[in-house]
């Protein structure tokens, strides 16, 4: 797979950038390909530039940048599917040696003299939240920009993660199935991420000035002026549709939350608590996924930590009943959508050039409407596929009404070799199973699962457990 | 080289008012509630939009347009004569179960402090929140709201001087009732009425969310109680009462509220000399620079006062507060129910020494493992976490203590550390007493 044309233009107009690696489908990481593109290799450039900030004042950083792409900081979203392979070819355009690791998988640790370039390569881990970064020199290579999201999906993204617990995947079980969480069950493609950072200008004017100044006299006395979510500060983090995140109540959506700065952060999300799903430690790659699935309206954000939330998208509940039902009635006198701020609570981040408030680390969080028919998803919770006899059983839930028909394909349900090996009918609280002979998924090793005639909504490129 | 632009693949048209209106809402220009009860600026004394003259019909993406529907607008805004009006609550319901009032203490007020501020006083301004018309109500913190699960709440916030807002934290109502005045408006002139029902029981806050950054420093905030719905409910603070356990109720003998601060005495004596709105730029010069921003840095937060409910740390006394209101004493056997709050700008960690092992049962309003919800989460012992809980801003947690331990002392420290660079600020001690 090489980058199209078409997939660059989706790129350029969109703000939160990601490119998919290995063999992944894309529709596995944000549905219809927006803001992703797709290559077996991925060249990425270590390179100088200028950060404009809310303020428009331009700070000197130091980026990555994809062929063919701009400079971005923080660099775009990389992800693989557990277990491919992933190629990435680093070219150090700066003066000074950089680094490349992404910590938790050794084989991604590599340094990139002045003009070189290194290639790495290495199976995706265990799924869930990494970041990728110049580790040497800490923290200053890091601070100045290198450094990026790296994210790993399951096979079979029924949850985020590979090895949920048993109270992660009661949770996704529950989202669309039970009376508490009314709508769909969770879309893989409704992930965002907020990646957060600072600049103290006076540093970063320093350190370019100096590239080979230490990391310890970087951070010594840093006192930082800027506050950047996904690399965009106040207004325009909030506006911007791949760091606001926004649905309709019925869709959850999963927000991986990394912090790659030096500033303590307390995220705060008016509108709805958030389940913390993991805890990560960016800087040694430790992962854990939490049995203990706590609901906050706070969550801490320590230097080099991540933590993923998922955002029920719930109706705010302290919503008086009568009002909502004019809401969704649309007799109301405050009508959609409801736009909720969500902002770090250590207030000194939410000012830049040492004041300006709000205009620091914030964005928004938006509930569009009452969920409506065209909504439906279908999820994946177990594929199998018996080599041997070509027998596939697959189990699921679907927010389409009892008794709709799902049709299962060998492969990717929209290319034109693709094959129905069966039907199945949703039952009611939205469980549905299938098992049946499917040898013509052996091939491909993929299936896809539609609403009756290939309609939507569709599930596509499911990876069964090979057996 | 390369600029990366600050709107990056989202670009804002700033030739374009339609896209400035919102930009200008965001920051420099929040509507105050004024502005609202103008939806069509055809009334002279109310508040017109940015760039715009009385008469010229506001951008449809201005807040005044954009939040309401026409009917509200036209039926119930329009016809309003006085510009120190009442803003009316959409979607009102007319028989709340209970009703607040606040008002901001005009001009702020003055603590004694328990050593010299950096500007060498003896004393430190705050701003809070009081009961309107009843100034005995000590008001730093503000006084608690305490309500009762389910019911229906009208909290009235009456500005004497200038314009604020309260956000009742961790309260999901519309946004006209989740007061941010970036998100929706300012309260000024006549008040709001704010809208809501009383959460799942649990411990939540209130402040105000005007440049928020210095208005929740001075000291504009309090306590926000939901209290399960049970005979008695709500009940007072400091005393016995009922609490969530999971899906059961639990009897508690004393509740120990502690609203963990701390305090940058250059924010009190020299920021606050530029005003309420410090910091902040206009239409047409839309960011104060650094260099003019020099007096207010409100990027430097650098703490020299340390409080537990309103109560200062003092090293003379080796910063153990004893205030009858923080530090406990109960009768060994009883049941305490701890309400910590971390509104400071530091981090903080919380260590109660063994053999005391509170159970931590609720977070941010949250009961651990109460259905539907918060089923995918149980209870647990604080010493699981070695005795200590470590609290960012804002965060919230519920700790159940059965005293049936060895009477005696027992200290527990609170340590505070820099939000940049995580030095150890000050640690305080807080005797809990349990005698026999």
């Amino acid at each position: 797979m090489t980058i199209s044309r078409r997939d660059f233009l989706k790129l350029s107009s969109s703000g939160l950038a990601a490119v998919a690696l290995g063999t992944a489908g894309l529709q596995l990481f944000w549905r219809g390909s927006e803001a992703v593109a797709a290559t077996q290799v991925l060249n990425l450039e270590i390179v100088e530039a200028l950060h404009e900030m809310t303020d428009k004042v331009q700070i000197p950083v130091w980026a990555f940048q994809m062929a063919g792409d701009v400079p971005r900081v923080p660099g775009m979203v990389i992800a693989a599917v557990e277990g491919d392979e992933v190629d990435i070819r680093i070219t150090n355009r700066h003066s000074v040696v950089h680094g490349f690791s992404i910590p938790g998988i050794p084989a991604a640790t590599t340094t990139i003299n002045p003009g070189a370039t290194v290639n790495i390569r290495f199976p995706a881990p265990p799924a869930g939240t990494y970041l990728y970064l110049d580790h040497l020199n800490a923290p200053l290579n890091r601070v100045m920009g290198l450094h990026g999201a790296f994210v790993s999906m399951p096979r079979i993204p029924f949850t985020p993660y590979s090895n949920a617990t048993s109270n992660v995947t009661k949770l996704f079980e529950h989202f669309g199935t039970t009376n508490h969480f009314p709508g769909n069950p969770w879309d893989p493609a409704r992930s965002w991420i907020w990646l957060v950072n600072s600049y103290d200008p006076v540093k970063n004017a320093q350190a370019a000035a100096n590239p080979a100044m230490s990391g310890a006299t970087f951070a010594g006395n840093y006192v930082p002026q800027y506050f950047t979510i996904s690399g965009k500060s106040g207004f325009f983090a909030s506006h911007d549709p791949h760091i606001a995140v926004s649905g309709r109540v019925g869709q959850p959506a999963l927000v991986r939350c990394l912090n790659a700065g030096l500033v303590w952060h307390s995220m705060h999300l008016h509108g709805n608590h958030v389940y913390v799903l993991t805890d990560s430690n960016l800087g040694n790659g430790g992962l854990t996924v939490q049995q203990n699935l706590i609901l906050v309206d706070v969550w801490s954000l320590p230097p080099l930590s991540g933590k993923d939330v998922v955002i029920p998208f719930i109706k705010p509940p302290d919503i008086p009943d009568e009002t909502w039902n004019r809401m969704i009635s649309g007799v109301s006198d405050e009508v959609f959508p409801l736009d909720f701020p969500m902002h770090c609570h250590t207030e000194p981040s939410q000012t830049a050039a040492a004041g300006n408030y709000p205009s620091g680390l914030l964005t928004h969080f938006m509930i569009e409407g009452n969920i409506s028919a065209g909504d439906a998803t279908i999820q994946v919770e177990k594929a199998e596929l018996r080599i041997k006899f070509g027998k596939l059983t697959l189990k699921g839930t679907c927010s389409l009404p009892a008794g709709s028909i799902l049709e299962i394909y060998a492969g990717g349900a929209v290319t034109p070799q693709s094959q129905l090996v069966g039907r199945t009918t949703v039952q009611v609280g939205g469980i549905w199973t299938f098992s049946g002979r499917a040898l013509r998924a052996i091939p491909s090793r993929s299936v896809s699962i539609t609403a009756q005639n290939k309609a939507n909504p569709q599930r596509l490129d499911v990876r069964p457990v090979i057996r | 080289m390369a600029v990366i632009p600050r709107d990056r693949d989202h670009h804002l048209n700033e030739a374009n008012y339609d896209e400035m209106i919102q930009f200008w809402q965001h920051g420099v220009a929040q509507p105050s509630s004024m502005a609202l009860m103008d939806p069509n600026n055809t009334k002279p004394g109310f508040e017109l939009p940015p760039n715009r003259l009385l008469g010229e019909a506001p951008s449809p993406n201005d807040r005044r347009i954009s939040m309401f529907s026409a009917n509200f607008r036209n039926n119930v805004l329009a016809p309003i004569a006085d510009p120190l009006s009442l803003l009316p609550t959409p979607d009102p319901l007319p028989v709340p179960a209970r009703t607040f009032t606040r008002s901001n203490v005009a001009g702020g007020g003055v603590l004694p402090v328990p050593y010299a501020t950096k500007g060498g006083r003896l004393s430190m301004e705050v701003w809070g929140f009081n009961e309107t018309g009843n100034t005995n109500v000590p008001w730093f913190p503000g006084t608690t709201i305490r309500v009762r699960e389910g019911e229906l709440v009208h909290s009235h916030l009456g500005p004497r001087f200038g314009s604020h807002t309260i956000h009742h934290h961790g309260i999901e109502p519309t946004p006209m009732n989740d007061g941010v005045g970036h998100a929706t408006f300012l309260v000024g002139g006549g008040g709001y009425t704010y809208q809501w029902i009383a959460p799942p029981a649990g411990t939540y806050f209130y402040h105000c969310h005007k440049n928020t950054v210095l208005h929740f420093e001075m000291g504009m905030y309090g306590l926000l109680i939901s209290d399960p719905d049970v005979p008695g409910a709500p009940f007072l603070d400091g005393r016995s009462g009922m609490v969530y356990r999971q899906d059961s109720l639990r009897n508690y003998d004393k509740e120990v509220l502690w609203v963990i601060d701390d305090m940058d005495s250059r924010w009190h004596e020299d920021v606050i000399a530029m005003g309420h709105s410090a910091g902040i730029g206009r239409v047409g010069n839309e960011f104060i620079t650094s260099a003019d921003n020099t007096d207010v840095n409100l990027h430097r937060f650098d703490p020299d006062f340390f409080l537990v409910s309103g109560v200062f740390a003092s090293p003379v006394e080796q910063n153990v507060i004893t205030h009858p209101a923080v530090s406990p004493t109960v009768t060994r056997g009883e049941t305490i129910l701890f309400r910590v709050l971390n509104a400071a700008y530091t981090v903080v960690t919380v260590r109660f020494p063994s053999p005391l092992n509170p159970e931590v049962i609720a977070m941010d309003g949250r009961t651990l493992g109460r259905t539907p919800f918060v089923q995918y989460a149980n209870p647990f012992g604080l010493s699981s976490l070695g005795g200590e809980m470590r609290l960012s801003t804002a965060q919230r947690w519920d700790l159940l203590l059965n005293t049936s331990v060895p009477a005696g002392t027992y200290s527990v420290t609170i340590e505070y550390r820099h939000w940049v660079t995580q030095a150890l600020l000050r640690t305080v001690t807080v005797p809990v007493v349990i005698t026999s």
